[in-house]
């Protein structure tokens, strides 16, 4: 039996949207990708990408369907620094700026997060990364899948796991098609549909429901939400900001964009979509705090934000959620699978496994990955072992441990290739340990503290001068 | 008058044991035949004031759950907290507290099953003491990271031969 019986959405009406924006995405993926026919050309756009389209798909990726879901998910269970707490995920936007430019000036031939780690820390450092990077990329694009599923569930009923099969299905085709230009050109029209679908659900949950009512609602039936005091709340604050750190500074959806702008386009672009992105949660997240005003049952707090935006909006509002959603979605899913299968063929089949790969072997090899991530998704998928929030925050210690290592890596030279991987192995089992005996919340924060004390500590112990030029690695001929 | 035992006459042990050897056999099917919804929760300690209830009933036309909610675990004070067709609930922003929860089914025939069996839920809250330690780590962290940027970002600009 489904836990969700009451729809406002017809199935039908959900069906033909999906269908019409497939085809839209499909069809500019096409178009954009047309001309890609070398290699870098498929993975990075040529390097060539400017400052509007840089910051709209640095925007857009981070704009996930976990920013549309999780933040009213998180505003749900949290309250006012759950909301809060999301937000400053612009944070490592931000700060990846700076970093951004410097990787662009160290590494302007590289091509993924892990030529960086391989370069800077030697092999067993690299190969503790790439399990941490993978990892975390399969926990995003299970997150983002599984989104798809619970979003067309919430708001017409269809079963989650045909929504979530269709919308995985038309994300991975366009990314098959078009390649990165695809990606980053699907991601400029998405964020602008994302940031129209915002300001009109904010004009009209504004025009319907007044702020007195929800704070009265909230104070009588869950007084916590409103409360500055809640401690699982405190916690997470400075969580959610080490795990959105940790996401940008190590996976390589961010890295490959930094290699992919045009030089100088880096910093600003990453300092423009931070600021252009920190209010979107708080503007989603606050559309979830109206649910007890209106006596709505959430039967599942991924679901709030479509069930709400839906009950208080009625079909309008769940046919803007719905075309806003999956282009948040559909935004981040192309990137991720395109980064993931860039770190899996370059990182493990080219390095790994076959060296002598020609450009041509390894362009039909990134798209044979970008189909098999996305058939492994779908399977990891269809069970929903838990919510988005659990499962996203999960990976969340695992990536916090690679703040300090990547940070300190691209500005002190002292940073040695012991003590990193040290640092992301006993961040991530100090902070698997955290999420298990206190919450989600607090995961990524412990990861990243141990690591951020291991980092420190063997640099002060045992201090090694790395050179730079080592960075600058000699483009693969093929 | 109360009547005595003696009034029901010689008849009497003989009906009330063929009326016992029918209800003996009547019963269990009887019984069996009024099911009563399945009642989890994700949670029976929440540390963070929020949970999930789930209940199902794999038998019969459901109509709408009634999903109770009490302070008194014998439900003397129990309040209607949810009437529909859902199958789960999210609870969240709760103070400390224990929270007793039970829900029936209403068939599209009319009737309607037992209650479940009760689930009780414990919300207690980490302490304030251990919730601003970990802010305290974590602005540290924090702070420590945005001063590597910082302090990198400027050394370089100074220093264009170190990139």
């Amino acid at each position: 039996m489904s836990i969700q019986e009451t729809a406002i959405l017809e199935p039908g009406i959900a069906w033909l949207l999906i269908a019409l924006f497939t085809a839209l995405y499909v069809g500019l993926g096409w178009f954009f990708g047309r001309k890609d026919k070398e290699l870098d050309q498929f993975v990075l756009a040529g390097r060539k990408v400017g400052l509007a389209v840089g910051t709209a798909t640095a925007m857009a990726t981070w704009v996930t369907s976990n920013t549309t879901m999780m933040a009213p998910q998180l505003a749900y269970q949290m309250g006012i620094w759950g909301m809060v707490g999301y937000s400053l995920g612009a944070v490592g936007l931000i700060l990846f700026a700076p970093l951004a430019k410097r990787i662009r000036t160290l590494m302007p031939h590289g091509y993924t997060s892990g030529d960086f780690v391989r370069l800077r820390y030697g092999n067993l450092a690299w190969r503790v990364f790439l399990g941490i990077s993978i990892f975390y990329s399969f926990g995003w694009l299970v997150s983002l899948g599984m989104a798809g599923g619970v979003l067309t569930h919430a708001l017409s009923g269809i079963p989650y796991w045909q929504g979530m099969s269709v919308i995985l299905a038309a994300c991975v085709s366009y990314t098959l098609i078009g390649g990165f230009r695809a990606v980053i050109g699907t991601d400029f029209i998405q964020s602008i549909l994302i940031l129209i679908g915002l300001v009109i659900l904010a004009w009209m949950v504004i025009g319907r429901i007044g702020f007195d009512e929800i704070h009265f609602s909230l104070e009588r039936e869950r007084p916590e939400l409103l409360s500055l005091m809640m401690p699982a709340a405190i916690m997470f604050l400075f969580n959610n900001l080490l795990f959105g750190m940790g996401e940008i500074f190590h996976s390589n959806v961010w890295w490959t964009r930094a290699y992919s702008f045009r030089e100088g386009v880096g910093l600003w672009a990453y300092l423009l979509a931070g600021l252009f992105w920190a209010p979107i949660p708080i503007v989603a997240g606050f559309i979830a705090l109206a649910g007890p005003a209106l006596g709505t049952n959430i039967p599942a707090a991924d679901m709030v934000g479509p069930i709400i935006s839906a009950e208080l909006l009625g079909l309008a509002g769940a046919v803007i959620v719905l075309i806003m959603v999956f282009a948040a979605l559909a935004s981040s899913l192309d990137s991720l699978l395109a980064a993931t299968a860039m770190l899996v063929v370059r990182d493990i089949y080219y390095r790994h496994l076959r060296p002598q790969a020609t450009a041509d072997h390894l362009r039909d090899a990134t798209k044979v990955t970008i189909l098999l991530l996305g058939v492994v998704t779908w399977l990891l998928c269809l069970p929903r072992i838990t919510t988005l929030a659990e499962l996203l925050h999960f990976t969340g210690a695992f990536v916090a441990s690679t703040i300090w290592p990547i940070a300190a890596g691209l500005y002190w030279r002292r940073t040695n290739r012991w003590g990193a991987t040290l640092a992301m192995v006993a961040g991530s089992a100090a902070g698997i340990i955290a999420y298990f005996q206190i919450g989600f919340y607090v995961g990524a924060l412990v990861g990243a503290a141990v690591s951020m004390v291991v980092v420190l500590l063997t640099t002060w112990i045992r201090p090694q001068e790395f050179d730079w030029e080592q960075l600058k690695e000699a483009p693969p001929t093929h | 008058m109360p009547r005595s035992p003696q009034h029901f006459g010689p008849a009497t042990p003989v009906l009330l044991a063929a009326l016992c050897g029918v209800l003996t056999l009547l019963l269990p099917p009887l019984l069996a035949s009024a099911p009563k919804p399945d009642l989890e929760s994700t949670s029976d300690l929440a540390r963070a004031g929020y949970y999930q209830l789930r209940w199902s009933l794999d038998e019969g036309e459901v109509d709408r759950f009634r999903l109770e909610e009490a302070t008194a675990d014998d439900f003397s004070d129990a309040r209607i907290f949810y009437e529909g067709a859902d199958g789960a609930t999210v609870i969240s922003g709760r103070s400390n507290g224990t929270f007793h929860y039970r829900v029936r089914a209403r068939m599209e025939d009319g009737s309607q099953t037992e209650w479940s069996d009760a689930q009780r839920v414990e919300v207690k809250h980490h302490s304030i003491a251990q919730a601003f330690g970990i802010f305290t780590l974590g602005g540290l962290v924090f702070v420590a990271t945005a001063g590597i940027i910082a302090f990198g970002t400027r050394a370089n600009r100074i220093l264009p031969e170190d990139s």
